[in-house]
């Protein structure tokens, strides 16, 4: 059962790892990456980088992903490298992605988009994935947003943020955490995300510690913004069903199941 | 209250009735609610009864529940005041079918209040009763007032209520003017020793963590200590996005209560919000219905000169 933690160093990291590794000003990308590609080879793992490999680490990476070129999505290419390190001989595929910022107006959504599709990937493969991000550019709320859907954490803002958002299982997503107003607008774009793909999202939330009328009506807007949707929350208490009653949500008009 | 008085028309006038009736006594209370209640069966009419189980148990006795006359169960709401606007909304559209017009009694547990801060917050349900349904339904209520009882007063009700009935008779309270703000009484110092914190954006973490630190001193855990985290946050993200991005927070312990206090130079200006039930497509207003809902009182002092002070009052069970 895959669980959230933070992580001192990258040598913590484990296979189904998905981590999020924010870089401060004076981080040094190839200094930091380079034993966690190293040990890659160390262990008899096929090393994919996307981005630019550091010449430092060159000899340890077997291949370099320019996102700007790939025939198709990363998550297609990804997991292409997956099946072949597996005929390959390697006991499994660890990718370091070094995330840039994009262009502005898509890049929260396309950001989103990948990051949960690296997430399920990372879940379901096994594969270990590692999400650099560092460097100007970056906008606080949407690093907050991408922080969420990485069950794992490193670096300059090393604590887990509020909620995380993850995958577990086969068909299901954990959410664990506080999600109050100040979370509210990351998590109703999560849910918006999961949902444009999904015609059903299980969110098991028995680590759900809090959620208050902001984070409520996040979910409701995300479930009713797609025709023929449904987000069934497994593992709720009495408190979030009994608040999700009291603020009129629970009618047929919302497709959100609240059970126990 | 002063004479002299207006009578009212027996006839059903337009729009929310909404009457005193002190009495003295049992018999007097029997009296004139019984009187009340057969006047609207034989006008046709269905009628709502909220009192205390033992005036309850009275009534039943003289005139039983039916079809058109229903007891409800006021437990959860009898000393909150903050539910009993949503809780009428819901009785009247639950009881009222089949378009007769309705009729409602309703009398507090006021001998029973916890607190005298409880017995103000009832004062200004009944005042809001008179907003809450100005421009709704038709339907009349009378509310019982037991002059005996040790904490009545009656001239703080009957500024609540438009129409006072004595001897069967309706006329206009003197003493009611709608156009006059509730005459709230002051609230009172915090009581020794309090704790203190001053919030602002990104603060709502460590807000729960001070109200946690505090409730558990005072067994006050699980469900109960959730609900208050839920009350609480709504208010000081009020405080945060409407009432100029921070606020004061206060706890303290008073008598067998913990109170919440949050202060900010935001100004609701409508004394109605939170008091009715939201529905799913309204955009935002939740907050205070939850806090109404989740606290077992909610005192609310609202000035655009003074700005917000919201006190939450959780009974604790020791």
């Amino acid at each position: 059962m895959r669980a959230a933690r933070t992580l001192a160093a990258l040598d913590e990291v484990g296979t189904g790892d998905h981590v999020c590794q924010m870089l401060g000003p004076a981080d040094d990308v190839a200094d930091r990456s380079r034993a966690f590609v190293a040990d890659g080879a160390l262990f008899g793992d096929k090393v994919v980088v996307v981005g630019t490999a550091p010449r430092a680490m060159g000899e340890f990476v077997q291949r370099v992903l320019d996102p700007a070129r790939l025939d198709g999505s990363l998550l297609t290419a990804v997991r292409r490298e997956a099946e072949n390190a597996g005929r390959e001989g390697f006991r499994s595929l660890r990718v370091l992605h070094h995330v840039t910022p994009g262009d502005r107006a898509q890049r929260d959504e396309r950001l989103l988009r990948s990051e949960l599709d690296l997430e399920e990937f990372a879940a379901d493969s096994g594969a270990l994935v590692v999400c650099v991000y560092g460097g100007a550019g970056w906008d606080a709320p949407t690093l907050e947003k991408v922080r969420c859907v990485h069950p794992h954490h490193l670096g300059a803002s090393p604590t887990s943020p509020a909620f995380q958002v993850y995958r577990t299982g086969r068909d299901g997503w954990t959410v664990n955490g506080v999600v109050d107003s100040d979370g509210a607008p990351a998590f109703g774009a999560i849910m918006r995300t999961l949902l444009a793909q999904l015609a059903t999202v299980r969110l098991l939330c028995h680590g759900l510690e809090f959620f208050d009328a902001a984070g409520m009506s996040a979910l409701a807007d995300a479930a009713q913004s797609l025709p023929d949707r449904k987000v069934v929350c497994e593992g709720t208490n009495e408190t979030v069903r009994m608040v999700w009653e009291l603020s009129g949500f629970a009618v047929p008009a919302v497709p959100v199941v609240m059970a126990p | 209250m002063t004479a002299p008085v207006q009578p009212v028309s027996a006839d059903r006038p337009a729009g929310y009735r909404h009457e005193l009736y002190p009495y003295s006594g049992r018999e007097e209370f029997l009296e004139g609610a019984v009187e009340f209640l057969r006047e609207a069966l034989d006008g046709g009419e269905a009628v709502v009864v909220a009192v205390p189980e033992e005036k309850a148990s009275l009534l039943r006795e003289e005139v039983p529940e039916e079809a058109t006359v229903r007891y409800v169960d006021t437990t959860a709401v009898a000393h909150r005041p903050g539910r009993l606007i949503g809780a009428w909304q819901e009785w009247i559209t639950a009881h009222a079918a089949h378009g007769r017009p309705v009729r409602g009694i309703g009398e507090s547990p006021w001998d029973q209040a916890r607190s005298r801060a409880e017995i103000e917050e009832l004062r200004h349900h009944e005042w809001l009763l008179n907003k809450a349904f100005a421009t709704g339904p038709a339907w009349w209520l009378l509310c019982p007032y037991d002059l005996t009882g040790e904490s009545a007063t009656l001239e703080p009700m009957a500024r609540c209520h438009p129409q006072i009935r004595t001897g069967g008779r309706t006329t206009e309270s003197t003493s009611y003017d709608p156009e006059a703000p509730f005459a709230f009484s002051p609230l009172g110092d915090p009581w020794d020793p309090f704790d203190e914190f001053a919030y602002t954006h990104g603060d709502l973490a460590a807000l729960r963590e001070k109200i946690a630190a505090r409730a558990q001193e005072h067994g006050l855990t699980g469900r109960r200590l959730r609900e208050l985290h839920l009350a609480a946050t709504e208010v000081a993200a009020n405080s945060i996005r409407h009432g100029g991005g921070q606020g004061v927070f206060r706890t303290w312990r008073e008598d067998h209560r913990l109170v919440c206090e949050f202060r900010d130079v935001g100004h609701i200006d409508d004394p109605l919000a939170g008091r009715s039930r939201p529905t799913s497509s309204q955009p935002g207003g939740r907050g205070l219905w939850l806090v109404h809902q989740l606290c077992d009182l909610v005192e609310i002092r609202s000035t655009p000169e003074q700005g917000t002070v919201i006190r939450l009052h959780t009974e604790l069970r020791d």
